[in-house]
């Protein structure tokens, strides 16, 4: 029987989908869920500090999250939008809606860059049609426009309801700096937009060069996550072993095995697999799975083992 | 005499193109190994087997320098003998793909380049840039001690290495990194490193491959950073470079056969300094990747390469000719793999010596001459019923003076005028230096300020004494006249060492065989030197001799005039023939589409299900036959009411002595061609190769059947009766003489397509075009 064996390591909501990154701005519990791994706290500091409220009255705004992959860039990317949406309802009482696109160019072959910008900018109107967020005459006029990036953007804050702000989650631009220019420029010319753009393949060295790019144009704003640091291991299962501790019964872990854990992982999001996965292999095993029991080291390497298609 | 119709069947003949490919073939493990082991094959295999023995070298150590260059004529196994390397190599290495034969098909570096691409593969290329990526994510994992087998299986290439990041949340963006940064290593090139890298993201193939062939950057790949297409020679052998790096580089070793690379070195007079440069660099890049480069040619593309070139050279291997007693191991061994039986009845060792003599040792003459040779011991055996009939000398002197491919009289001739003319030598045709019919030079030259002048004679092969007295009788003639004279003997055909010898000590200095490539520069040279040997004129005057220089000068530039004005000629000739024919040919082409339905049952159908290789094969010699007889175009020109002046050129074309002989040979090897082309096809629908799976043994064993078969009706098609067809102006060209190097062209175009071994290459192409759908 597994009643009340739970996994520390489950995301309220996300329950067969561990690994997706959490989104306080569908799902609001999710905020307290945050832990400064990956440098993730700074990063934030750096949104806060160079995104302005007052400033998306006169031109809308970029901001690229870069990092590692499995750093939490795009958990940041959530936590941002999420604390920009609340911060605009309770300081402006100003309205703002989500719009996640990050999928919009998946299935599609690998276009240039301006395909690329129409192909999203398409789906944009979609969803700002489909969800009622600008008038429903608004694009009419555009015509073939209406595929145009630069027209659109330009025409998107008279088309929305005077007293909302439009928050858009772009895909990714990979590591094409030109694409991250673009909609900067694209932004720029766009009040009351706010996007939001990841990459794992910009190093510190390319964003150098993306704020050199913008020599006549405001850059965007760039949180850049890293890597777990001393510590981060410990605070992170602690965290999740302590917030379920009244919920039900799983088995603790070491501070030995923490320590040795750390050794294996550099970033939370492999932390949270290795994590997630040896509780439930353990879970599903028949060994012991209670709070007097204990999580080891040679469990963490059983699960890598076969996560990794290798004989353990 | 017993009629065709009675005689017992005929045996298959061993030494038909297919038969000689077939023992001479490697892919079957029951191939018998035709090679003889001469000495240059036992010197270049040790080379390669040393290479494949030694150590690789360390991670920062240069490899030593692994060039071979096999050098030799024509026929002489070269081709062999790179396949049999390439075999060799694929069977240590355990791998074939690291080890790879690229026949030069054109004249420059990126037609190569583009074949190499080919025979690699996507696949491979894609498996090649994941090897490096496994070899980077096993490192990453190394430290950990925790999943020791992974790394292991990583190493062993028994675990994707995608799956691996994937299942235990590794991060991949830095490991892609590592893998660009690497490549970008390796390679030496950053656009390579980028491009490979994009194999490992889902979506690049298609753009990556494209321009990897040749094609211009795609935007999405432009925005990465790639803007200049592969194009240029230099760039294609840059890219070759790239690719021996990346496969050879790292732990791997990589022999590149590149055969008949004369072609492309033979292209420019003097090659390119950039393109030298870059083949240089290509070859240090060998070097730097511990491959083993073997590069096939004739022996003048090793001089061509320039000194920096050469150096980088270490290995020379001439090809040597074969010995009798090699020809008789090679006899014993087609006859073991036709009949089943060492033997070298009908050959005998003394015929076997005879015919090696004739064909100077060069293994394609011996293979002709054995095939011919065989075919006719064979009709012998069935007309007398004597069963223990041999191939005698005679047999093997009729086979070599009937090889198809030779030059005509009128050919030769022209040839010579030509040459003469363009030197502004001064020279008198079919010209008697006395009363004695033996006398006649077939042109004598003679030349400012010398007394007398040069006999050129040219004359068929020289095989027997027979010959020999003729062409002496000639020698003595002429000297008899003008005793002085100096001779230069022309030989349009063979010349046995025996009578070599013999003529050489008649004649006092070496007799000149016609070789295509090397005829005019030898010719040149020959009279070049003998009109220094001849003693100067009387007249003492040097502004005489300057007078006689500065005319011949005259007649050098009077004779390029000519050329130009023949040009022209022909140039008007063919536009005055467009024009008059412009308005009727949208209905000669319909008339000539209708009339190629109703020629033939088995015409090749416009949706061809062959591959374009294969279809450009067929299509190729039916096109060399159609262009002889033109019955589709010309019958129709003369029931036109508009053309009224067709009818007596078409009847003078009938009364040409040997024409209907000559339409009857090349309408049955028409047919022949189009009847193996059907059935070819049916082949292809009952196999169906490439839709991924491997092609069976009996499928190929189907295919080679299909080639034997065209081989044995082939044999008996008697292309050299074509010639009366050779010499005929093209139809459209509006009743103007053919000139010789029209009929030189119209000879090359089916000695090309038809001889040689057709049946072979169709067979090459299509296990080719199997082996690249199949991927």
């Amino acid at each position: 029987m597994s009643e009340g064996r739970l996994n520390p390591f489950c995301t309220p909501g996300f329950d067969r989908t561990p690994m997706r990154p959490l989104c306080p701005w569908k799902h609001p519990e999710h905020d307290k869920y945050y832990v400064d791994l990956d440098n993730t706290g700074p990063a934030f500091d750096t949104f806060v500090e160079g995104v302005g409220l007052d400033a998306l009255d006169d031109e809308g705004q970029l901001t690229l999250v870069t990092g590692e992959s499995g750093c939490g860039k795009t958990a940041l990317v959530h936590r941002c939008a999420d604390w920009f949406a609340r911060k605009l309802r309770e300081d402006r009482h100003v309205d703002s809606a989500v719009i996640d696109l990050t999928n919009a160019l998946n299935g599609r072959p690998q276009m240039a860059i301006e395909d690329r910008l129409a192909a999203v900018c398409q789906e944009l109107l979609t969803e700002l049609r489909v969800r009622g967020l600008v008038r429903p005459d608004a694009f009419d006029d555009l015509g073939d426009d209406r595929t145009n990036p630069d027209v659109v953007y330009r025409t998107l804050p008279n088309a929305m309801h005077e007293n909302t702000v439009l928050i858009v989650l772009l895909p990714t631009p990979g590591e094409l700096r030109r694409e991250v220019f673009r909609y900067t420029k694209l932004a720029s010319s766009s009040r009351r937009t706010l996007l939001f753009a990841e990459s794992a393949l910009f190093d510190e060295e390319d964003l150098e060069k993306i704020v050199l790019l913008h020599e006549t144009w405001a850059p965007p704003v760039t949180p850049r996550v890293g890597q777990l640091r001393q510590g981060d291991v410990r605070e992170f299962v602690l965290d999740r072993l302590d917030r379920y501790a009244d919920l039900g019964i799983y088995p603790r872990m070491s501070p030995e095995t923490m320590e040795a854990l750390a050794k294996m992982v550099s970033s939370v999001g492999r932390l949270q697999r290795t994590l997630y996965g040896t509780y439930e292999t353990r879970r599903r095993s028949r060994r012991s799975y209670d709070e007097n029991s204990w999580v080891t080291v040679e469990d963490i390497v059983d699960f890598l083992g076969e996560a990794s298609g290798g004989s353990g | 005499m017993s009629s065709g119709s009675e005689l017992p069947p005929a045996r298959r003949n061993p030494f038909s193109n297919m038969a000689v490919a077939k023992i001479m073939d490697f892919t079957g493990d029951d191939a018998v190994d035709l090679t003889v082991e001469t000495d240059s094959i036992r010197l270049a295999t040790s080379f390669v087997s040393a290479y494949l023995a030694a150590p690789p070298p360390g991670a920062h150590q240069r490899g030593g320098s692994d060039v071979i260059a096999l050098l030799g004529d024509y026929g002489t196994g070269k081709t062999h003998l790179a396949l049999r390397l390439v075999r060799h190599a694929g069977q240590v290495l355990g791998d074939p793909a690291r080890a790879m034969y690229l026949d030069a098909p054109a004249d420059n570096f990126r037609e190569l380049y583009r074949r190499f691409m080919h025979k690699l593969g996507l696949d491979s290329l894609r498996k090649q840039v994941s090897d490096y990526y496994a070899d980077i994510v096993a490192e990453s994992l190394r430290d950990s001690g925790l999943t020791s087998d992974v790394v292991e299986l990583l190493r062993a290439r028994e675990r994707d290495p995608q799956q691996v990041v994937e299942g235990l949340g590794l991060m991949e963006s830095a490991l892609l990194r590592e893998v660009r940064h690497a490549l970008r290593q390796v390679t030496a090139n950053a656009d390579f490193g980028t491009a490979l890298t994009l194999l490992l993201r889902p979506g690049f193939d298609d753009v990556v491959w494209a321009w990897l062939t040749g094609g211009n950057p795609h935007p999405v790949l432009a925005e990465r950073g790639i803007t200049r297409p592969i194009r240029s020679e230099a760039d294609a052998l840059e890219a070759m470079g790239v690719f021996v790096l990346l496969y050879g580089g790292r732990r791997g070793k990589f022999l590149l056969v590149v055969d008949e690379l004369d072609k492309i070195f033979s292209g420019a007079d003097q090659p390119q300094t950039d393109i030298t440069a870059a083949f240089q660099t290509f070859l240090e890049k060998i070097g730097d990747a511990g491959a083993c480069l073997v590069l096939s040619g004739l022996p003048e593309f090793h001089g061509m390469l320039g000194p920096s070139v050469r150096d980088r050279i270490p290995h020379v291997v001439e090809m040597t000719s074969l010995s009798t007693d090699e020809v008789c191991a090679f006899i014993r061994r087609a006859h073991l793999a036709e009949f089943g039986r060492d033997e070298l009845e009908p050959f005998t060792r003394d015929s076997a010596r005879y015919l090696r003599d004739v064909a100077g040792g060069n293994a394609r003459e011996v293979i002709r001459i054995c095939h011919d040779t065989f075919r006719m011991a064979d009709d012998e055996i069935r007309r007398t019923g004597d069963p223990h009939t041999l191939v005698t000398d005679d047999m093997v002197r009729e086979a070599a003076r009937a090889r198809f491919g030779l030059l005509s009289t009128e050919d030769i001739d022209a040839r010579l005028r030509r040459l003469l003319d363009a030197n502004g030598w001064t020279y008198l045709h079919q010209h008697y230096l006395s009363g004695n019919a033996e006398s006649k030079a077939d042109f004598w030259v003679t030349f400012a300020d010398r007394a007398g002048g040069c006999a050129l004679l040219i004359t068929r092969s020289i095989l027997d004494s027979a010959d020999l007295d003729t062409m002496t009788r000639r020698l003595t003639a002429i000297r008899g006249a003008v005793p002085d004279a100096e001779v230069i003997v022309i030989i349009n055909g063979v010349l046995t060492d025996l009578m070599a010898a013999q003529l050489r000590e008649t004649l006092g200095c070496e007799p000149l065989v016609f070789i295509e490539r090397s005829f005019d520069e030898n010719l040149r040279a020959l009279l070049g030197m003998v009109s220094n040997r001849l003693v100067r004129d009387g007249d003492s005057d040097p502004s005489h001799a300057l007078r006689q220089r500065v005319d011949q000068i005259a007649r050098q530039q009077s004779g390029l005039y000519g050329i130009i004005e023949q040009l022209t000629e022909q140039v008007d000739g063919v536009r005055t023939a467009s024009a008059r024919q412009l308005t009727a040919i949208h209905r000669d082409l319909s008339q000539w589409a209708r009339a190629r339905q109703t020629a033939s049952t088995v015409e090749p159908e416009p949706g061809s299900t062959l591959p374009a290789e294969v279809e450009g094969l067929f299509q190729e010699a039916v096109d060399a036959l159609d262009e002889l007889t033109e019955f589709e175009v010309m019958l129709p020109d003369a029931f036109d009411e508009e053309k009224t002046r067709t009818r007596e050129p078409i009847q003078r074309r009938l009364r040409t002595d040997g024409y209907f002989d000559a339409v009857g040979v090349a309408t049955a090897a028409r047919t022949t061609v189009l009847a193996f082309r059907t059935a070819v096809e049916a082949w292809y629908g009952r196999v169906r190769p490439g839709s991924g799976r491997p092609l069976s043994g009996a499928a190929e064993a189907g295919l080679d059947a299909i080639c034997r078969t065209y081989d044995d009706i082939s044999e008996f098609i008697p292309l050299f009766r074509l010639e009366a067809l050779f010499g005929m102006p093209p139809w459209d060209a509006g009743g103007a003489v053919a000139g010789d190097r029209h009929r030189l062209a119209r000879r090359r175009r089916v000695s090309t397509a038809l001889d040689g071994g057709f049946s072979l290459r169709v067979r090459q192409a299509v296990l080719r075009s199997a082996v690249i759908s199949g991927g």
